[in-house]
């Protein structure tokens, strides 16, 4: 894999699987 | 004028069965099939850039219009849009027959699928999967206009799906909700069951590089960041009422803004693994048939229908199992999508004319069926990709145009961010009435706009003009009369 491939898996992954993560911790914490 | 008994409407059991109904929704075949060869096909992966904008700008807001007009509406689709204006009763109509003209069709893919799981006990599709989808299973002719006879396969299958959405719809949300909690985690675990088989192949690497390579370069084209928009505004189940529909079951206090944020990126981070899945197998592939990925079908359903199978034909061992697992996943993914697509006209016909869910949710399913036989004959493939240009690329892209122009204009969208903000832990600001008002239906015109300097330009596909009238312009006008006459009975 080249190393701008790894770059853009490494960006998409944080933007989308952290915020998802924030976002259910978000949730979680609210106890709604 | 129609009136809802909110005392009779049902709710969701709990949040989590709403999230992940939602999710269902949004993630289907789409998510599979188009995301990878979308991000492929524009920059690799400088495509994440424009897509996530999109997300963040175009679609997380519209999701969060959509969930609100239904929360603080409390009712179908048409009713949600009555309580704005008693003059938009239509638009609500219109939202509610698109979905079910989609339906009409994306039952029939899953019918293959259906038949494909079966198929990949003893890998019917044996060397040539194109010749076997397309002359032993498909029977296909040569155009549209030869319309062939009906396929006794897909047949069997198409009743099988239709039975299926049947039985999960009836009921209403209750047993909504018990099926995605299986229909939503397990094909997402099979998906990553697919992904460490495909990575763990030779070629798999270079199918990766094909898949997320940047080439910026294209972030300066303009199409570019039409597809990401036109990527984020179909794959979220926008414009369907599904949203309105599924929001209106929601218990008063129930949070709005934080589910449409876990909604969006659970439907984007599906597709983004989506895409590992297709182009690491992509890439075995070519490195053992010496084609160069480029050439080989990578999207829509030749990848699903023809490439996958090829591959999985290829593997060293279980490839029955394999095949068995990329089915069962596309099935399990396809089902929420389809049964969400029913629900809105299923619970506007039980609220405008006072039918039983159940006998409401029969008649929706009954017509949906009938309306699905054309494309199970010999020429069915060709009709589902004409209805499926042009619903998609007209009339969701319309309704969505719709829904800003009457909620952002001519209605206090106000009230719909206070309600929002009044029951949910995220509060947004006045930001989010400039991207309803004005990002939203400019990226949406933009995309009405050059669709239809396209098709005047080239006749889609070069299918003869009656049938692009027949199967693309009729059903359009079709729903789109119909919902005038429905909101004013």
């Amino acid at each position: 894999m080249s190393i701008l491939a790894i770059v853009m898996l490494i960006f998409g992954s944080l933007v989308i699987y952290g915020g998802l993560i924030y976002f259910i911790y978000r949730a979680l914490k609210s106890k709604k | 004028m129609e009136v809802d008994c909110i005392a009779e409407r049902q709710f969701w059991r709990s949040r989590y069965a709403f999230v992940m109904a939602a999710i269902g929704s949004a993630v289907g075949l789409g998510n599979v099939w188009r995301f990878p060869f979308v991000c492929y096909k524009n920059g690799g992966g400088a495509f994440l850039i424009p897509y996530l904008i999109a997300l963040f700008t175009t679609g997380i807001p519209l999701m969060i219009l959509e969930f609100s007009l239904g929360h603080w509406a409390r009712g179908s689709p048409p009713y949600c849009f009555l309580k704005a204006n008693k003059k938009f009763e239509w638009i609500g109509w219109f939202a509610s027959l698109a979905p079910f003209v989609i339906a009409s069709y994306y039952t029939v893919v899953m019918a293959w699928c259906f038949a494909y799981m079966i198929y990949s006990i003893d890998l019917r599709w044996g060397s040539d999967a194109n010749l076997f989808f397309l002359k032993h299973f498909l029977n296909a002719t040569r155009s549209p206009a030869e319309i062939g006879s009906i396929q006794i396969p897909v047949l069997l299958g198409l009743v099988v799906v239709w039975f299926s959405i049947f039985v999960i719809l009836y009921k209403g949300v209750s047993r909504i909700g018990k099926v995605v909690a299986v229909t939503v985690p397990l094909p997402t675990i099979l998906l990553v069951i697919l992904t460490i088989r495909g990575l763990t192949l030779p070629g798999a690497m270079e199918g990766i590089d094909y898949y997320l390579t940047p080439d910026f370069s294209k972030l300066s084209h303009f199409k570019v960041w039409l597809s990401a928009y036109a990527q984020v505004f179909f794959s979220l189940s926008l414009a369907q009422g599904i949203l309105i529909t599924y929001a209106s079951f929601l218990r008063k206090e129930s949070d709005i803004t934080n589910n449409a944020f876990i909604i969006s990126l659970a439907d984007a981070g599906t597709s983004f693994l989506a895409g590992f899945a297709v182009f690491s197998i992509v890439g075995y592939l070519s490195l053992m048939k010496g084609i160069g990925i480029e050439n080989l079908g990578l999207a829509g359903p030749h990848l699903t229908f023809v490439t996958y199978p090829t591959a999985i034909s290829l593997l060293p061992f279980g490839a029955w199992l394999f095949g068995m697992i990329f089915y069962i996943a596309l099935l399990a993914f396809g089902i929420d999508s389809a049964f969400s697509m029913i629900e809105p006209l299923a619970t506007s016909i039980n609220s405008k004319w006072k039918f039983s869910k159940g006998k409401a949710t029969a008649i929706a399913c009954a017509l949906g069926f009938l309306s699905s036989l054309i494309f199970v004959t010999s020429s069915g493939i060709y009709w589902l990709d004409i209805v499926d240009h042009f619903v998609a690329n007209f009339c969701l892209v319309l309704i969505g145009l719709l829904e800003c122009i009457s909620l952002g204009y001519l209605f206090d969208l106000k009230k719909l961010r206070e309600h929002a903000n009044e029951v949910s832990d995220i509060t947004i600001g006045r930001w989010w009435d400039f991207l309803i008002k004005f990002v939203a239906p400019l990226s949406l015109l933009t995309l009405l706009v050059a669709s239809v300097v396209e098709n005047i330009s080239v006749p889609y596909n070069n299918y003869p003009t009656w049938c692009l009238l027949v199967g693309g312009v009729m059903p359009g006008a079709m729903i789109f009369i119909l919902s005038f006459i429905f909101a004013n009975r």
